[in-house]
């Protein structure tokens, strides 16, 4: 095995709602994953911006008190339109400001020390990677670059490319973007299959946060080939909480004639409740949630029974099962004959979820013992240990995955022209020939497109090319065209006139709506701004503690032993006088420089240093002991 | 050309077990993740080959269409089925898909 990837490489499960980092351990032989600064094995996929910068725990932690400046699911937001039917909804609910950029792009409008800034989801889900990357760098001690990328296995080409470029805004080398249930599916063979050389038909019922997939998985001799996966990119936790949170707006409304819609606060602190609230219907058969003064002081008071939370979801759920039934058809596999149903994200722990599925594949053994939270991170790790070269010992595995959507050419009529259907496994190469519809047609197009709509129009449009120079010759002259899609899911589109040799093609990679190199280059830029700027924040933050400690140490020193020996009166006045401009200045939001602070806090060493040096220590230290 | 049986490495009577046993090793060798860097484009167009072999002599009917298509009557004897038989001029003309494209201008 020669050249692969170079250095070390991280998985990371870039979440809706939380994102999991996690690496391989070459002398463990396994994965493993990575807690963050607050001891948490997940981290919530949270920004927020005040006078700095917070990601992750600390940005959640502050949610309520900053609403409009904490941004979250922006992974539901990332490679879509912002006239996307999906997240039409969704914009109402956020309590942060999305408005439409150019070519109709989502961008987040946030207020950052006082300015305005629009930022694209890309931004914010670099920011998040960013610290999956630093967590990861802190746990291994080794600066990173290599990463491979979870997306949903139901994400189409801009979300995946979108995700690609958070990446590279980050300062990551990302390897390859792998499909959640499918860095599952290496998870569950690797931990609970390794020693079993027989097939396996593994279903994989990946219900997250902001997303559901499901995929139909073989596992023989350490080949992973994916059968067939279906999914809803707009379907999980977050969904269940909207429920919830529209269910009490009403009971609130009903109970105390005031209406809390407007209110981001409010709202932020009833999401929060309810969120606590499903995890604990999850085990309790009612739960209460309780939120002091929510609105014009008035307390929430309300309980839910996990009937009641069903109920509201039941159409969800029910939609799971039927996306369950359609991966199954299209892997032409008979419920019976898979081994084994493995349960990954965490609203797969909802008992109601579990039932449903237990009653649609008529058997009662669920395989829960992998961690929903953990498995894909576990699994990205697998995969990027296999493509980075500084393993040696790494699991003899091969994943042969498939393309979810169907990729084909507008035809006449805007019929979608399927060339490449879907589940057909990567890299593929495929053909099919298109005809001209008019007589001595001087000039063909082909619009790429990808979807399962019979209109082409419908599905998602990856790019347009031409084949001009056709002969004067009748309707019906065929043009042979050409699909390619590789290892990294990069489509290749060629149309080649054989009668003449005439040849055209188009390789997707910057369709409308994504980022251009230019803006991926600024954005860089701009999160090493940001980066700055934390720094920046850190470096003030330590330097007023400085101040702070000192002033604080010695005020008591003054006061603790008789400095008269030392100090006239004036002399102490003087002191003490500067100690309360230095308190006031800690108080004050005026000074924002580090450098303000440490300057201060030398001028007082300095004034002090001569008189009460060898006193101030003694005191200290046995203040310390 | 390589016979898709050659792409495989079996023989032409092999059974759907080897058949696929044989993929699962090729696989493991020549999927573009386990080899080099330098390798990758090669080996994607290797692991199309092969992908694309054990996806036709997997399936029963594709293979027995592929045989006849191929060897013609040689192997009649081997996947003697009535129905297969009267299917083969059918499949021949299903081959590739035809469809009007749009004009530009």
């Amino acid at each position: 095995m020669a050249t692969k990837h170079k250095g070390r490489a991280i998985g990371i499960d870039l979440g809706t709602t939380y994102s999991c980092v996690a690496a391989w351990e070459e002398q463990n032989g396994r994965a493993e994953i990575i807690v963050n600064d607050q001891g948490n094995r997940t981290t919530p996929s949270f920004v927020a911006f005040t006078d700095q910068r917070l990601i992750g725990d600390a940005a959640k932690n502050q949610a309520a008190s900053n609403p409009s400046n904490t941004i979250f699911d922006a992974k539901r937001l990332i490679g879509r339109k912002y006239k996307d039917p999906a997240i039409e909804c969704d914009l109402k609910l956020w309590p942060f400001k999305v408005v439409s950029g150019a070519d109709d792009k989502p961008m987040i409008k946030v207020n950052y020390k006082g300015k305005e800034k629009c930022l694209a989801a890309e931004e914010i889900s670099s920011m998040i990677l960013s610290k999956m990357k630093e967590i990861a760098e802190a746990y291994l001690d080794f600066s990173l670059k290599n990463a491979v990328i979870t997306v949903p296995a139901y994400f189409n080409d801009s979300q995946r490319k979108a995700t690609k470029d958070a990446g590279v805004i980050a300062g990551l080398n990302v390897m390859r973007i792998i499909n959640e249930p499918t860095a599952a599916a290496l998870a569950y063979g690797l931990q609970k299959r390794a020693n079993c050389s027989e097939k396996r038909n593994v279903f994989i019922f990946d219900l997250g946060g902001g997303t559901f997939d499901v995929s139909l998985v073989t596992i023989e001799d350490g080949v992973f080939e994916v059968k067939a996966t279906a999914g809803d990119t707009h379907l999980g936790g977050e969904d269940f909480d909207n429920r919830m949170v529209r269910h009490f707006v009403q009971e609130f409304k009903r109970k105390n004639r005031v209406d809390i819609s407007g209110d981001p606060r409010a709202l932020r602190r009833l999401r929060n409740g309810c969120e606590k609230a499903k995890r604990i219907l999850s085990h309790a058969n009612d739960t209460t949630i309780e939120i002091d003064a929510l609105f014009q002081g008035i307390d929430f008071r309300f309980s839910i029974t996990r009937a009641r939370f069903e109920d509201l979801n039941r159409d969800l759920f029910e939609k799971c099962m039927e996306i369950s039934q359609n991966c199954l058809d299209d892997a032409k596999m008979e419920k019976r004959e898979v081994h084994d149903v493995v349960l990954v994200g965490g609203s797969s722990r909802i008992p109601k979820v579990q039932s449903l599925l237990e009653k649609f594949f008529q058997r009662y053994n669920l395989c829960k013992s992998i961690n929903p939270d953990e498995a894909v991170a576990y699994g990205a790790a697998i995969q990027a240990a296999m493509l980075s070269e500084s393993y040696s010992i790494v699991p003899n595995m091969v994943l042969v995955d498939v393309t979810p959507l169907s990729l084909g050419i507008a035809t006449h009529g805007d019929l979608m022209g399927v060339v490449i259907p879907r589940n057909t496994a990567i890299p593929v190469k495929m053909d099919g020939v298109f005809q001209t519809i008019e007589d001595h047609q001087p000039t063909a197009s082909f619009p790429v497109y990808e979807g399962e709509r019979t209109k082409a129009g419908e599905n998602n449009l990856l790019g347009l090319f031409h084949l001009s120079g056709l002969p004067r010759v009748p309707r019906g002259h065929p043009m042979n065209v050409i699909f390619e899609l590789d290892y990294d899911g990069i489509l290749k589109v060629c149309a080649v006139d054989e009668t003449t040799g005439n040849k055209n093609g188009i390789t997707i990679t910057n369709e409308k709506g994504r980022l251009s190199s230019a803006e991926i280059k600024r954005m860089i830029e701009e999160a090493a701004f940001f980066k700055e700027e934390d720094k920046k924040f850190k470096k003030m933050v330590k330097a007023k503690n400085a101040l702070d400690d000192y002033i604080y140490r010695m005020e008591k020193a003054m006061k603790g032993f008789d400095v008269s020996s030392k100090l006239s009166p004036s002399e102490k006045e003087t002191i003490m006088s500067k100690f309360r401009k230095g308190k006031r200045m800690l108080e004050s939001e005026e000074h924002n420089e580090a450098a303000v602070f440490e300057n201060y806090l030398k001028r007082l060493q300095k004034m002090c240093q001569p008189i009460v040096i060898n006193k101030v220590r003694d005191y200290s230290d046995e203040d310390t002991d | 050309m390589a016979s898709l049986y050659e792409v495989l490495g079996i023989s032409m009577g092999a059974s759907c077990h080897e058949i696929k046993a044989a993929y699962r090793k090729l696989a493991r060798t020549c999927h573009p993740d386990v080899v080099a860097m330098n390798q990758k484009e090669s080996s994607a167009n290797m692991f199309m080959k092969i992908h694309s072999a054990y996806s036709t002599l997997s399936d029963p009917d594709k293979r027995a269409k592929y045989d006849r298509e191929t060897y013609g009557h040689m192997v009649m004897m081997r996947s003697s089925s009535n129905m297969a038989a009267s299917a083969s001029y059918q499949s021949f003309c299903q081959q590739g898909r035809k469809w009007e494209t749009d004009q530009c201008w």
